[in-house]
């Protein structure tokens, strides 16, 4: 298709255009997506707290956030202020390291995730081959940080919070890695570019969630355990206030807190972009990007045209990954909260088979019609 | 990987001295926690060090399965077993942590030793560029059969792992005599048919 | 300049270290630690040699991942057998497996 802008090159052309050698520009090229992963994922979660918070008052009736800001909009960074001039508490009887190191851990793997999110053909931190694998793997790693807080809190909740999560995270991982997997049948690769370029050779049509059956099956397994690999409502067992005080989180106060709240909303909105990604299509308008050019009457490869494709595609990914947000939000609030033993059923008696079963069918549905899911 | 040579050793050395320090630090932290927390610092590093190697495919495959799934294990198990009795064995007990430290060091010599002498056959062709494609094609050709047993392998350890660890083959008296935990899943009629193993008086 | 005997040289060390958690360790859980690290020594040398003697076959990276599938196995494994133990006989100390002695 079209090669697109790149950042880099251009990026590393005008500062050598500036009299700087290629080597300096390079050089100040590599913190840069560093400081753009920072900016985007903050200024994502501080979108989604906003979201929640004013969704969940309209749900209940109420106003919500309305002081800070325009109607509210800048409560998460005022909270934000709060819990970092907080006093910093470390029990007593825990283990400061473990203690310390544990929110990290929890969001180092969600920030990192956002490497490999793309936001339009060039819009990517890197493009990796393995791209989905790498996102199915770097999910992984969470329950080791839920586990270091839980045991280091030295808290009999924390624990069992922390337990919880950890037994939950990677009973929910399998179901989510085999959707993902019949999503990987159908395009041929594990690179996230490559995956949302094979969704949108015929617009909407070819958006993976509208492949019949397989689809739509992989769709919902995939809907399922994302949410529940959030930990949020319904399926929040590890920090359930009214029975384990507050999980794994109990302990916590200040800045650490904050990570655990920032790794929260970091993986919400992860998992809904990963959502975007894999079935709707990423950037993907809802027709091909050549026939948007032909009713426009402009020329594919025309500067300006490029970057309103960009911009727009930016504008559908943002726009689409909302909609699970607000799916998120939605559930969250009006679902109760299921039990320990109904939470690992569903995962291992439900979700495990079906998933199983729909990667079967993708594989023999890629082979009997390739034309339709990706064959060759 | 098109990473410049002087920034691939400088990695090098930073992964190998995290590999290293976490692998003594597993064998000698006298917590088995941290222990366990040191050994899934070894993991990323490894997967850091296959990074290196071209090999990005068995990276996240390392990170996916050892730190994801061994690791969370093993810490389940620490925490199920017990969190507080310490591994009073580790660093103490001088003459046989010596002699076995001893042995080591003589195996890590002789070891180097040959790593160095033999003249390697290194090959000079061109690393292909999609390893996944490449692992993917000789699974599911030249190495077909050990693939599909590798499967059943997994599966009997699947089956294996929950037979061993359910809770109904455990006899109701322990070695110590205190009453386990009755767990209230189990109804008392069944357990009380189930049948007691002999008491076993364990030479301690 | 980064050759195939760094690697190898890092993948000996991880081993004999592994060796000594082996021998020297009495709690179970720990030396299934280093029987991980034992595995983990040996994959990064079959990594090493697939990346330098094979690098377009790279069978090294396939012969890793069947080690990881088998160690993911043994982990299993030996932990529920280290589980079953201790509700049997209340502890993980290696030197009182001694059930099958005689």
């Amino acid at each position: 298709m079209n090669q697109g802008i790149d950042l880099q090159r251009s990026f590393v052309e005008l500062l050598t255009g500036a009299g700087l050698p290629q080597e300096v520009a390079r050089a100040f090229w590599l913190p840069l997506p560093m400081v753009v992963i920072l900016a985007v994922v903050t200024v994502a979660v501080l979108l989604a707290i906003w979201g929640e918070r004013k969704w969940a008052a309209d749900m209940q009736q109420r106003i919500g956030p309305n002081i800070v800001g325009m109607a509210g909009f800048l409560q998460g960074v005022v909270d934000a202020i709060k819990l970092i001039v907080k006093e910093d508490i470390i029990p007593r009887k825990a283990d400061p390291w473990l203690f310390t190191i544990g929110p990290i851990l929890v969001l180092i793997p969600a920030f990192f995730a956002y490497l490999v999110v793309p936001f339009g053909q060039n819009l990517i931190i890197s493009d990796l081959t393995i791209g989905v694998f790498f996102l199915v793997a770097l999910g992984s790693v969470a329950p080791i940080g839920a586990l270091m807080a839980g045991y280091s809190s030295n808290n009999k909740y924390a624990l069992l919070g922390g337990l919880r999560a950890a037994a939950q995270s990677i009973s929910y991982e399998i179901p989510l890695a085999l959707s993902v997997l019949s999503v990987v049948i159908m395009t041929g690769s594990l690179s996230t570019i490559a995956v949302v370029e094979a969704q949108n050779t015929y617009g909407m049509l070819s958006w993976n969630v509208f492949k019949p059956i397989v689809g739509q099956v992989g769709f919902v397994v995939f809907l399922i355990s994302a949410l529940a690999e959030t930990e949020r409502a319904p399926f929040d067992l590890p920090e359930a206030e009214s029975e384990l005080v507050q999980g794994h989180h109990t302990e916590y106060s200040g800045m650490k807190f904050a990570l655990f709240y920032l790794a929260e909303y970091a993986n919400l909105v992860l998992g809904s972009l990963m959502a975007t990604i894999l079935f709707l299509g990423g950037w993907g308008f809802f027709v091909p990007v050549e026939t948007l050019a032909g009713w426009l009457g402009v020329d594919l490869l025309n500067p300006v045209f490029q970057l309103f494709a960009a911009f727009l595609g930016i504008v559908i990914t943002v726009l689409k990954s909302t909609i699970f947000v607000f799916l998120a939000i939605l559930a969250r609030w009006t679902l109760p909260r299921v039990r320990i033993d109904q939470l690992l059923d569903l995962g291992w008696k439900f979700l495990l088979p079906i998933g199983l079963v729909n990667l079967l069918l993708t594989a023999a549905f890629r082979l009997a019609f390739p034309g339709i899911f990706g064959g060759v | 990987m098109n990473l410049g040579e002087g920034v691939r050793l400088v990695s090098f050395g930073i992964l190998a001295l995290i590999v290293l320090g976490g692998a003594l630090g597993v064998v000698l932290a006298p917590s088995m926690v941290h222990a366990a927390f040191l050994l899934g610092l070894v993991f990323v590093g490894m997967s850091g060090l296959y990074l290196l190697l071209n090999a990005d495919f068995v990276a996240a495959a390392q990170i996916l399965i050892y730190v994801g799934a061994v690791n969370v294990l093993l810490l389940f198990a620490i925490m199920l077993v017990n969190r507080r009795i310490p591994d009073a064995a580790a660093g103490k007990r001088g003459l046989r942590n010596t002699i076995a430290g001893f042995v080591c060091l003589f195996v890590f010599g002789s070891l180097v030793n040959g790593v160095v002498r033999v003249p390697w056959p290194i090959s000079t062709e061109t690393p292909i560029a999609n390893s996944t494609l490449r692992i993917g094609e000789q699974f599911f050709s030249y190495y077909l059969l050990p693939f599909e047993a590798v499967s059943i392998l997994l599966l009997l350890a699947l089956v294996g792992a929950i037979i061993l660890a359910r809770r109904e083959f455990v006899p109701d008296r322990t070695e110590s005599g205190d009453q386990p935990l009755v767990l209230p899943e189990r109804p008392r009629a069944e357990m009380d048919e189930t049948p007691k193993l002999p008491e076993t008086t364990g030479r301690r | 300049m980064l050759t195939v005997n760094f690697f190898l040289a890092v993948g000996a060390a991880l081993f004999c270290i592994g060796i000594y958690g082996l021998v020297t360790s009495r709690n179970a859980v720990r030396v299934l630690m280093s029987i991980e690290l034992l595995l983990n020594a040996v994959n990064l040398n079959f990594l090493a040699f697939s990346s330098y003697v094979d690098p377009v076959n790279i069978r090294g990276q396939l012969f890793t991942i069947f080690i990881i599938a088998v160690a993911a196995a043994e982990a299993a494994i030996g932990l529920a057998i280290v589980l079953a133990i201790y509700r049997n006989r209340n502890t993980i100390d290696m030197e009182n497996f001694n059930l099958l002695r005689w």
